[in-house]
């Protein structure tokens, strides 16, 4: 029993934790591989990368900053997941409550900082869960497919914020679509007010440590909850599930809303954010989409979803960077290699699954 | 355990190389010179949309190699770089400040949706120049280290607007705006205000192709209005839509009508179609910003105008609408079947072969000359060329 436990955890560690790090590690060596036939030292290129996000706090807050909004789409593709659900929406439920998480802020502008701040985002929660809950409820009611409604209901998202923000909130002699900006008491402060080793005006915010007590939270309602538990039986075995009791029709709901209210908070990190306080939708397209990626490398782990959504960020803030030191080394390259990662995550989980029933079975 | 030794073996492994990559970040540190560094990121559109950005681009070219195009632009020690940031403009406030962080010694945001970024850029890097070209101040402050680069388009529309009446032979001329903002209206009430400068009865059409930032980058919206409006009696539509207006160029090579460029020399595109030009010289205002920044005359929190005084603003001339004036490109093309054009920098897409040149000047010597008079009492002063089309009328085009 104690062994049989023991190599439970270490599968579990192999295949969670070394699979991702071995396909991100297959990426890098292609990449390096491109980067040469290219004509540049790869050596040298990942290494001003390393060196423009962990050479300098301000590169470290760049690279918070930019991981801080996938941390957010990439725990709506986790969380639906851990109920057998695949949540596409993430881009079209962040949207919906990035927009909604803005107009509290620039509504209820009498409101000091850490109330208008905790409604904002509570504001995107309910605008996010909201169209992540439409899904699972035609999911239930009607029998259509999340995959299908999640990637139509992006589609009407966009569109629908695209409209409102032009017609009812642009200031026509401006030109640029956005919304008014939001009081004071909605920003977000920069982690430079809590961490002193931040430099002054550092983008990276307390949505970061948002995102980490989030994920503590997630593990701890999943694991320690009888909802938690109703949400994991459900996506095991739906039929077990309901055999023993649970109405997995509401848990579906629950799970879709849950799971898009996290993506209702991602453009917080923007809007409330330090830079410029007004919801600007062309600024974010794309961020939902990338959570998908994000939240399959993480293994649909709440803690490994922040460190993929860190990777991400690394991988991006130095794409942006290294641009300027080799012209001759294309931005894409970077998006060429977060494909690889995921491609080469799916292989790798496979063959260490074989490898390891391989060993299980010679005992 | 034989999973232990999988473990220990892959964990080696991984400890190694990312051990090896960080012996390396020392081995490569960047030796700086004694050039300095220049930084751009460029536009909605980005390099290569023959417009805007490009003219951006070829002042920074210009920098580096000089240019014989005017006068004392010499060749300065600098290197550049430029960022295109994602489609819809995501990453453009990262993309400056990452220039900032690493040092640069100017950085330049082509386009006005830089300004409110490069104001609170300015003023969190205020060691670093920072210049933003069409900035619009939004009523605050510019900080001292931020130039603002503007161009009185309304100058260089007015006389476009100005030779479109002259050629037109409908009495019906057009105006194509990308989207419906302040700078574009400009572009608009210059044009207006040259056409009913040189005749009041004339009639003008105004169309805008939409209302968000793709509506520079819409050649077939672009193109479907222009053919309406050409079907409508329409033969001289003057476009200032970005991407956009290369629809409106290939709809007046179409039924065989003129079009009016904007931004940088667009007369190339369908030779003998395009009657001129309104330049905007982005590439002057840059070279002459990046040339202060090497002279140690920097001078920021200024909104600086570049209008046709300072060559700013002004028309094309060249083979395609005055072809008896370049004889030798004449014999160019004759002898080896296209026509370089020296003024398009590198970035530029090379143009088709181009194997007939108009036969005759598509501006006579004449409007050239009236042009040129107009162009003089500009800059004198005797009247000024409204900004708002609203206070454009045919009774009263311009104000005294």
């Amino acid at each position: 029993m104690n062994s049989e436990r023991r190599r439970e955890l270490l599968f579990n560690l192999l295949l969670n934790g070394a699979a991702p790090l071995i396909a991100i590690l297959i990426a890098f060596a292609i990449g390096g591989l491109v980067i040469t036939f290219l004509g540049t030292n790869p050596f040298a290129f990942f290494s001003k990368m390393l060196d423009l996000n962990f050479g300098s706090m301000r590169g470290v807050s760049q690279m918070i900053y930019r991981a801080t909004p996938y941390f957010f789409t990439a725990m709506a593709l986790s969380f639906a997941f851990k109920a057998g659900l695949f949540n596409i929406g993430a881009e079209g439920q962040m949207f919906i409550g990035g927009l909604a998480l803005a107009w509290v802020g620039f509504t209820f502008t009498w409101l000091p900082f850490p109330i208008l701040f905790v409604l904002c985002l509570v504001a995107g929660f309910l605008g996010g869960a909201l169209w992540g809950a439409i899904p699972g409820y035609l999911k239930v009611k009607r029998g259509a497919h999340e995959v299908i409604t999640t990637i139509m209901m992006n589609f009407i998202a966009v569109a629908m914020v695209q409209y409102i923000v032009q017609n009812h909130f642009m200031d026509p002699d401006w030109g640029i679509p956005h919304t008014p900006s939001v009081a004071k008491g909605a920003y977000a402060p920069s982690l430079s007010a809590i961490i002193p080793w931040f430099p002054q005006g550092t983008r990276a915010n307390i949505m970061f440590l948002v995102a980490i007590i989030l994920a503590g939270l997630t593990l701890v309602l999943l694991q320690r909850t009888k909802l938690g538990y109703e949400i994991r039986a459900t996506g095991l075995n739906p039929s077990s599930a309901e055999y023993a009791g649970i109405n997995i029709s509401s848990r579906t709901v629950m799970t879709m809303a849950i799971s898009g209210g996290f993506a209702g908070m991602a453009t917080a990190n923007f809007v409330l954010g330090p830079g410029s306080h007004y919801f600007l939708k062309s600024e974010y397209g794309g961020i939902g989409f990338s959570g998908i990626a994000v939240g399959l490398l993480g293994r649909n782990n709440p803690l490994g979803v922040i460190l993929a959504a860190v990777l991400f960020g690394f991988l991006e803030n130095g794409a942006l960077g290294v641009q300027l030191y080799f012209p001759n080394v294309p931005r894409q390259i970077v998006e060429i290699m977060q494909a690889i990662i995921l491609i080469t995550l799916v292989i790798v989980l496979e063959l260490a699954r074989k490898f390891l029933k391989r060993l299980q079975k010679r005992g | 355990m034989n999973s232990n030794r999988f473990l220990t073996i892959s964990l080696v492994f991984v400890l190694s190389l990312i051990l090896s990559v960080g012996l390396f970040v020392n081995c490569f540190a960047q030796e700086e010179g004694e050039t300095y560094r220049i930084g751009l990121v460029f536009d909605v559109g980005g390099k290569g949309d023959k417009s805007f950005n490009d003219s951006a681009y070829r002042g920074l070219e210009w920098s580096k190699n000089g240019s014989d195009e005017f006068e004392g632009f010499e060749a300065l020690p600098i290197n550049f770089t430029s960022i295109e940031p994602g489609s819809g403009g995501a990453g453009r406030e990262d993309a400056m400040r990452m220039m900032a962080s690493q040092g640069f010694d100017l950085v330049i945001g082509v386009g006005f949706l830089f300004s409110d970024s490069a104001r609170s850029l300015a003023e969190e890097f205020s060691n670093i120049n920072f210049a933003v070209v069409d900035y619009t101040p939004g009523g605050e402050e510019i900080p001292s280290n931020l130039r603002g680069l503007s161009f009185p388009e309304q100058q260089g529309s007015f006389l476009v607007g100005a030779l479109a009446a002259m050629k037109t032979k409908t009495n019906k001329v057009g105006f194509v705006g990308g989207m419906k903002i302040p700078l574009i209206k400009k572009f608009e009430a210059g044009f207006k205000s040259g056409v009913w400068y040189v005749d009041p009865d004339l009639e003008i059409s105004t169309k805008y192709v939409g209302t968000t930032g793709e509506a520079f980058a819409n050649p077939a919206k672009g193109k479907e209005i222009a053919k309406a409006m050409y079907g409508d009696d329409v033969d001289v539509i003057y476009h200032a839509a970005g991407l956009s207006g290369s629809g409106v160029i290939e709809a007046a090579a179409e039924t065989g009508n003129y079009a009016i460029g904007v931004d940088s020399d667009q007369d190339y595109m369908a030779p003998g179609h395009v009657l001129t030009s309104m330049l905007k010289r982005v590439d002057v205002a840059v070279y002459k910003t990046v040339r202060d920044v090497v002279n140690g005359e920097f001078e920021g929190g200024v909104d600086m105008q570049f209008g046709l005084a300072e060559d700013g603003v002004g028309y094309a001339i060249d083979v395609f609408n005055r072809v008896e004036e370049f004889p030798e490109q004449v014999e160019q093309l004759q002898n080896e079947g296209t026509v370089t054009l020296p003024a398009l920098g590198e970035t530029q897409i090379s143009p088709k072969r181009i194997d007939q040149l108009p036969t005759e000047n598509l501006l006579t010597d004449s409007m050239v000359a009236r042009a040129n008079e107009l162009k003089r009492q500009i800059i004198e002063g005797q009247f000024t060329v409204p900004a708002d089309p609203s206070n454009v009328t045919p009774e009263d085009p311009v104000q005294r």
